[in-house]
């Protein structure tokens, strides 16, 4: 366990030393300007552009993460054989793993609550209240980056980098537009794309299920059994992937 | 310490491809004390067997097992094993003592026991002025050196070492020899591959030699000098009359020399006597193991 916690710091600080989390300061700039010039023709609502406008800003920042750093995590310790000078010592494939994957982890969480202090601090200041699922949406904006970080991952074990981030992007897009493809009249009128479009929506990553921004937007209720079973479904997806690429590295040939 | 029983393995670059078999019923042991040289050519499967002994490859078949000594389960063993790559791999953001500290907790070292650890194998390995610096401003000698050092900080029972001396100086040589002989007086067991012949021989007691992947040789490095060597006498002489013998080569006027099967030494030296021959040197040769590895089977390249 010691180890575990060992390899997550080591990686939490490797990553953090690449400058990582200028990223916030960046974000934090371009969502004053966004929420600067939108505010002149928003009629009064300047508050929830700026959430509206925080919250897509931290979701798209927290998967570039994931998406990015995730497609090299464990791919250039390999590649660099530093995992050579870790494994060889009295420290588990299955620790290793976990521990680089919680060291970026915890980059993604530092990430969320610097832009999260940025984002509600701007909302606040134009006069935007509470609202219960802030919390949540925060929460599953997070999960998401999580399944996306260990989806990359796997896919960056059993494919080259260029294919792995492609097959991420692409599973993220089809992951957050398969419920609009339902509103469409190609899904409506034919037969075999509603089923391919049910079964994907039902049995496959679904990312939209994560997505409650338009509830906080606008003061929208979800019943708690919602917000639990989404959780659960975020969980699932995360042990899966975690899972998958655990049982794949450790029987991976480093040679 | 470590048995390798009928170890076999077999490498496909793309799945179209046939395999290539690079260790082929591979069997060797190496005993508690020893400092045992891996030799072979280029390709031969020492690098292969080394990353199968520490995990990193699964052998297709046969089997690999450690003296009881060093524990019961490969994160016991482990703990027991230093280990230094061919070539050493960093963290080049880090400083050299934060990468010392980091592989030494991961080895259970910690507080003044780590610090002193890393003090000590720094000074002797002549490290300690850089280990604040980044290691992305190590030339290669500097991070051998940094690699020995977090090799040895957590004082292993078995000395696991991937072509150590490559890269390094004369003088750097000599050094990290010496440091595996004192090692080994310690009781360490040392298992190193090179393939370079003389200095293997120079500190080792035994030796795998392997050809092809499979074993050429295994065993105490005298007994290899004793069944291969074929000794040799080389007789320098001056001769007033020709003398009737095979392989007489001269040197000039003067002298002549000639090379005989040991076993020929007295009847040769009858005859060069009987005809008046005057012995100038006279000397028992023996082959080296560099000879015997490079001109007998050809297991070098």
């Amino acid at each position: 366990m010691k180890n575990l916690v060992l390899i997550s710091k080591q990686t939490f600080l490797e990553i953090y030393q690449s400058k990582i989390l200028m990223n916030v300061l960046f974000i934090a700039i371009g969502l004053l300007l966004v929420t600067a010039v939108t505010a002149e023709f928003s009629y009064g609502v300047a508050d929830k552009v700026a959430l509206d406008v925080g919250l897509g800003f931290l979701s798209l920042s927290l998967v570039g993460i994931s998406i990015f750093m995730g497609a090299s995590l464990i791919n250039s310790e390999i590649e660099n054989r530093t995992l050579y000078m870790i494994i060889s010592r009295p420290v588990s494939r299955s620790y290793f793993f976990i521990g680089k994957m919680l060291g970026l982890s915890g980059i993604l969480l530092v990430n969320t609550i610097g832009l999260s202090i940025v984002v509600f601090g701007l909302y606040g200041f134009l006069g935007g209240g509470y609202h219960y699922l802030i919390p949540w949406s925060l929460l599953f904006i997070y999960l998401e980056s999580l399944i996306i970080l260990l989806c990359v991952t796997f896919f960056s074990l059993i494919s080259n980098r260029a294919l792995t981030v492609l097959i991420t992007i692409t599973l993220f897009i089809t992951g957050h537009g398969i419920e609009g493809v339902k509103s469409t009249s190609l899904y409506v009128n034919r037969g075999v794309v509603k089923v391919f479009v049910d079964i994907y929506s039902k049995y496959l990553l679904n990312l939209e299920k994560l997505n409650i921004k338009n509830f906080v937007l606008y003061d929208g209720l979800l019943e708690s059994s919602f917000l639990y079973s989404t959780l659960a479904y975020s969980l699932v997806w995360i042990a899966f992937f975690l899972m998958s690429s655990l049982l794949v590295f450790n029987k991976k040939d480093f040679s | 310490m470590i048995q390798f029983s009928n170890v076999n393995k077999s490498f496909s670059g793309d799945f179209w491809k046939e395999k290539k078999q690079v260790l082929k019923n591979l069997s060797f042991e190496i005993n508690p004390g020893s400092l045992c040289g891996f030799l072979g050519a280029n390709g031969a499967g020492k690098t292969t067997s080394i990353k199968g002994l520490l995990g990193f490859i699964s052998f297709d078949s046969g089997d690999v097992r450690f003296d009881s000594s060093m524990g019961n389960d490969m994160r016991a063993i482990r703990s027991n094993i230093g280990y230094f790559p061919e070539r050493p791999y960093f963290y080049p953001g880090m400083t050299g003592r934060a990468f010392s500290r980091y592989l030494g907790s991961l080895q259970g070292l910690s507080g003044n026991d780590l610090e002193g650890q890393i003090k000590k194998w720094s000074k002797r390995l002549n490290i300690e002025y850089a280990l604040d610096q980044k290691i992305r401003g190590y030339s290669k000698g500097m991070l051998q050196r940094l690699g020995f050092v977090t090799c040895l900080i957590h004082r292993p029972k078995l000395v696991i070492l991937d072509e150590p001396l490559s890269g390094l100086d004369p003088l750097g040589r000599k050094e990290f020899k010496d440091i595996l002989l004192e090692l080994n007086n310690d009781g360490v067991t040392i298992f190193f591959s090179s393939h370079i012949i003389s200095d293997v021989e120079e500190i080792s007691d035994s030796l795998v030699v392997i050809k092809d992947g499979s074993t050429f040789f295994s065993g105490f490095k005298k007994n290899l000098l004793k069944q291969e060597t074929a000794k040799s006498v080389g007789i320098i002489f001056q001769a007033s009359q020709n003398i009737d013998l095979e392989n007489i080569q001269k040197i000039d006027d003067d002298y002549s020399r000639i090379n005989i099967p040991f076993e020929l030494k007295e009847e040769v030296l009858e005859t060069l006597l009987s005809k008046g021959a005057k012995i100038e040197d006279l000397r028992v040769e023996r082959q080296t193991l560099e000879e015997i590895i490079y001109n007998s089977r050809g297991v070098t390249s």
